[in-house]
């Protein structure tokens, strides 16, 4: 082929200095063949990326070892077993090959690169955009933000507007009308609070052109709200609460995805506000809880996944709550160890847990904290680290003896959640909650 | 496997090279074939099996073609050089192609045409059947990159255009090849079967293969996957601003040409790693001055294929304007259908089949008059060049949207009738982030600056041009461990 241009650049490739060639080669194959040597030289010293003494390369052996073993115990057809093992063996070595990925050496002298371009240009990362003046954003709250309304998707295959796997599972208003129905069947009373999306609460962090919109960043979320109060949910809008209350330097932590202590603070009075309004607690009338103000420097989930080993610090003042007569915070997740019932659950992902986990930057200044300040009851809680939509509604009604003994659950979880959550919103077996299972 | 990937840059490629070169010559075939089965079953083992179905189908036929004919002085198989072809000679082509053809058909287009099916009776009030009772075909990697390759054998047998291939080795070789396996440049037989049996290996090829590979590299680790993030959220966004539609339609248009054209320049570099002379698939398709011009500078080994395997044999342009105007139109739906099983692939082709319509038109009109001077020629070229980019760049629209809806949505942006509220100013600030912006302003100077042709900048080679590329190498790699993998964008066609 093309003899011409053939003959041409062979002409020119000798007519290249001999240095051009040796310079090439060993820049090549210093990159190719270093790397991997160093990295086992790397994993034989540390005891392999896990520890267990294999370099992560050998690990091979493990996703192979599988193949004829799986073949021989697994039942059904040849043509059965043959997809078997060829999804195992699939599976197996996608993760053989993350891991290789993950464990790499050379991410040590690709921080400085990172450093530098998050620096001058705000790189960030596919998870992370950086906004002016040090604001971190998740990539996928501000997808939940612009993708089409949250309900349209549900049925169709785009899969720019949800991640929920299964089609059927992507429209978030049956489930919660669902959950709503078989809570009150037992007698407790729902109010969901999704918490706004931090680009919507700070849209001006993000760009200095939105201060002038006036309009909402947030109206798919606040059009599903309206749709699940007029199938008789109870549902609270934090957001325009949140803009009544003035301005203090912000709601949210710069570098962390989580409200920071006057966000926490603000939301607890809201739903102390519509708990007392509605008749289902009172206000706190006995000894007040005694509050400390102090500054805890914390280093953000969203600077975390910048960087794993960044040094961000941000400092956050944060509402320390105590018992003056125990001398200890109110009860988060403990309550219902000490109060034979708390009335009250918080249920929802790490926004009723940030600031009363020891992995969430402080103890004792969390949303039960807080909420416990204005009313005169025990607050339990309910959070898991990850899906508040779904993880925690399943856990809950598996707890049929719990729901037996609360008035209300206060349901709050990120509000991208309802639509970038990848196991979706299924509508639960109704039998679930009855016998336990 | 992915090029991009750390597995394939410091555990494959290592050991491939180690390998094929510590064999003697007459082995590194069977090598490239075992390590190309070893690359393209990484993903899924099972679609070894299918891709040797079509390899065996293949070179059977080959065998059928030429069988019965008396052998060529030095014992190779004869070329077909008599125009007269027997029925046992027809039937072994249709064989191939039907084959071939059926499996693309069936592993690229059943779900598509049971979705059709099924929307089409939901209209009409019918229920044939409900989803999830309707076998759902998973798509193997580069399937219509190797049956296209391995269909092409058949056919310049067939015609007369090559010999057909003895060794089974070497047959799966040329079908399997890992370097241009999943994503191309597409091989037509006649132009690799030589370099099968005999092909240069030396230090000079390899620099020009290391430099290429990493200038590919580069393009797909820096900048590519560098635009992906503004790429996705303007696609996936409902009210986008105007601007912010044409940023994310602009950004779009760069990140396939350097992802793909970063492939082909992998490809290439790596084939003459291994020896190989693969064609080249792209010559600067952004600085065409016309439809007609960016196809023939756009992945040019497919507009190759299907001008030489259904173009020409459908008529071309012979038969009167009527027919031309038929057989463009019909090749650029199925090179849209080719890309993938979707109504937006066939508006893709479609538009473009229309827009050529057009342009053949107007030059049509536009030759009977005065030729420009150069200066007004000069400016009739940079508008011409301008209005093609803009006009690619909007049919780009529908070919990267997830469904006709969000296609019209953003053309309407772009066009000025898009629906804004308030999630419009998220979107801009997502998309004029510095760093997005800044990878724009690189792209753009790329792709109407700098040398584009890899192949003519490592053809002459200075100091200056490879310590160039090897650090474009070490910053890729660098910049790969800040990143995910993001698999090629041609590797789910």
């Amino acid at each position: 082929m093309n003899t011409a241009t053939e003959q041409q650049s062979r002409l020119s490739v000798w007519e290249a200095p001999r240095l051009c060639t040796w310079l090439a080669l060993s820049g090549f194959f210093l990159a190719i063949a270093g790397v991997p040597v160093l990295q086992l030289i790397c994993d034989w010293r540390d005891g392999g990326p896990a520890g267990v003494g294999v370099p992560q390369v050998l690990g091979i052996r493990d996703a192979l070892a599988i193949v004829p073993e799986l073949y021989r115990d697994s039942e059904g057809t040849i043509v059965e077993r043959a997809l078997l093992v060829n999804q195992e063996l699939q599976s197996g070595l996608q993760d053989y090959e993350a891991g290789l990925g993950e464990f790499t050496w050379l991410r040590h002298p690709a921080r400085p690169l990172q450093h530098m371009l998050s620096l001058a240009f705000r790189r960030g990362s596919e998870q992370v955009l950086e906004g002016p003046g040090g604001w971190l954003f998740l990539m996928s709250e501000l997808q939940s933000l612009t993708a089409g309304p949250i309900r349209e998707f549900a049925g169709r295959r785009d899969p720019g507007t949800g991640r929920a796997v299964a089609d059927v599972v992507r429209d978030p208003l049956p489930a919660i009308v669902q959950f709503q129905r078989l809570l009150r069947q037992q007698g407790v009373t729902l109010l969901l609070v999704p918490i706004p999306a931090k680009a919507a609460v700070h849209v001006t962090s993000l760009t200095a052109e939105a201060a002038g919109a006036g309009e909402r960043a947030d109206e798919r979320v606040v059009e599903l709200l309206r749709e699940l109060a007029e199938r008789g949910v109870w549902v609270v809008d934090l957001l325009p609460e949140l803009q009544r209350a003035g301005d203090p330097e912000s709601w949210y932590c710069r570098s962390d995805t989580h409200l920071n202590g006057d966000g926490i603070g603000r939301l607890a009075e809201v739903l102390a506000a519509e708990l007392v309004g509605r008749g289902l607690c009172e206000p706190r009338a006995g000894v007040p809880l005694s509050v400390e103000s102090r500054e805890v420097e914390l280093t953000g989930d969203l600077a975390r996944m910048l960087d794993p080993k960044t040094d961000r610090r941000e400092l956050v003042r944060l509402d320390f709550v105590t018992d003056p007569q125990t001398g200890a915070a109110p009860p988060g997740a403990a309550a219902a160890a000490i109060f034979p019932q708390p009335p009250i659950l918080l249920l929802g992902d790490s926004h009723v847990l940030v600031y009363d986990a020891d992995d969430l930057h402080a103890v004792g200044a969390g949303l039960p904290q807080q909420l416990a300040r204005h009313l005169d009851t025990a607050i339990e809680t309910l959070g898991v680290r990850g899906s508040g939509g779904t993880g925690a509604r399943l856990q809950l009604l598996q707890m049929p003896d719990r729901l037996s003994s609360l008035r209300v659950v206060v349901w709050c979880f990120a509000a991208r959640e309802l639509t970038e959550s990848a196991e979706g919103w299924p509508v639960v077996n109704e039998t679930i909650g009855q016998d336990g299972r | 496997m992915v090029f991009s990937s750390h597995i394939f840059l410091f555990y494959f490629l290592p050991l491939t090279l180690l390998l094929y070169y510590a064999v003697p010559v007459r082995g590194r075939n069977v090598v490239l074939t075992l390590v190309s089965y070893v690359f393209y079953g990484w993903a899924n083992p099972l679609f070894v099996l299918l891709m040797l179905l079509s390899t065996l189908l293949d070179f059977v036929c080959g065998l059928l073609l030429v069988s019965g004919l008396p052998r060529d002085p030095d014992g190779g198989l004869p070329l077909l050089n008599s125009p007269v072809r027997s029925l046992r000679q027809k039937l072994a082509l249709c064989c191939s192609l039907a084959g071939n053809l059926g499996l693309l058909g069936f592993f690229k287009y059943w779900n598509f045409g049971v979705e059709v099916l099924q929307e089409t009776s939901n209209q009409l009030g019918w229920s044939w059947f409900e989803t999830g009772e309707v076998l759902q075909v998973v798509l193997p990697l580069g399937i219509s990159f190797y049956t296209f390759q391995s269909m092409s054998y058949c056919i310049d047998v067939y015609r007369g255009e090559a010999r057909a291939i003895r060794s089974v080795w070497d047959f799966a070789c040329f079908v399997a090849m890992f370097p241009q396996l999943v994503a191309g440049p597409i091989l037509r037989f006649h132009d690799v079967s030589v370099q099968l049996q005999q092909r240069v290996h030396s230090l000079e090829r390899m620099t020009r293969g290391i430099c290429c590979f990493s200038l590919g590299l580069a393009k797909k680790v820096l900048i590519a996957d560098g635009l992906s993030l503004p790429v996705d959220f303007v696609f996936a966004a409902d009210a986008p601003s105007m601007s912010a539609a044409w940023l994310g339609a602009v950004a779009w248009a760069f990140q396939i040409y350097f992802d793909f054209s970063g492939y082909s320049d992998m490809a290439m570099g790596l084939g003459w790693m291994l020896g190989f002379d693969f064609c080249a698939n792209f010559d600067s398709p952004y600085r065409a001055a016309g439809l007609a011009d960016f196809w023939r500078r756009w992945h040019m080994s497919l507009s190759g294929w299907l001008r030489d395997y259904l173009y020409i044999p459908l008529g071309g342009n012979r038969r009167g304007g009527w027919r031309t105007s038929w057989n463009l139109l019909l090749v650029m739906l199925l090179g849209g259908l080719w890309h993938g099983a979707a109504w937006t692939y066939i508006v893709w082709g479609g538009l473009h089949g229309v827009l050529l319509l057009l342009e053949r038109l107007l030059r049509g009109s536009r030759k009977s008059q005065q030729p420009d001077s150069a200066a007004s020629g000069g400016l009739r070229r940079l508008l011409l060049t301008a209005g093609t980019f803009g006009l690619v760049c909007l049919t780009w629209v529908p070919f990267r949207a997830d469904s006709l809806r969000q296609a019209g949505l953003l053309l309407s942006a772009m066009l000025g009738f898009g629906r804004q509220d308030g999630s419009t100013v998220i979107v801009d600030a997502v998309v004029r982030q510095p760093w997005h912006v800044g990878m724009l302003c690189v792209g753009a100077v790329i792709v109407w600056l700098a040398p584009q042709q890899s192949r003519q900048f490592v053809s002459r080679l200075s100091g200056g041009r490879v310590v160039v590329c090897v650090a474009l190498l070490w910053l890729s790699l660098l910049q790969l461990t800040l990143q995910e993998q993001q698999p090629f964008i041609y590797f789910m066609f």
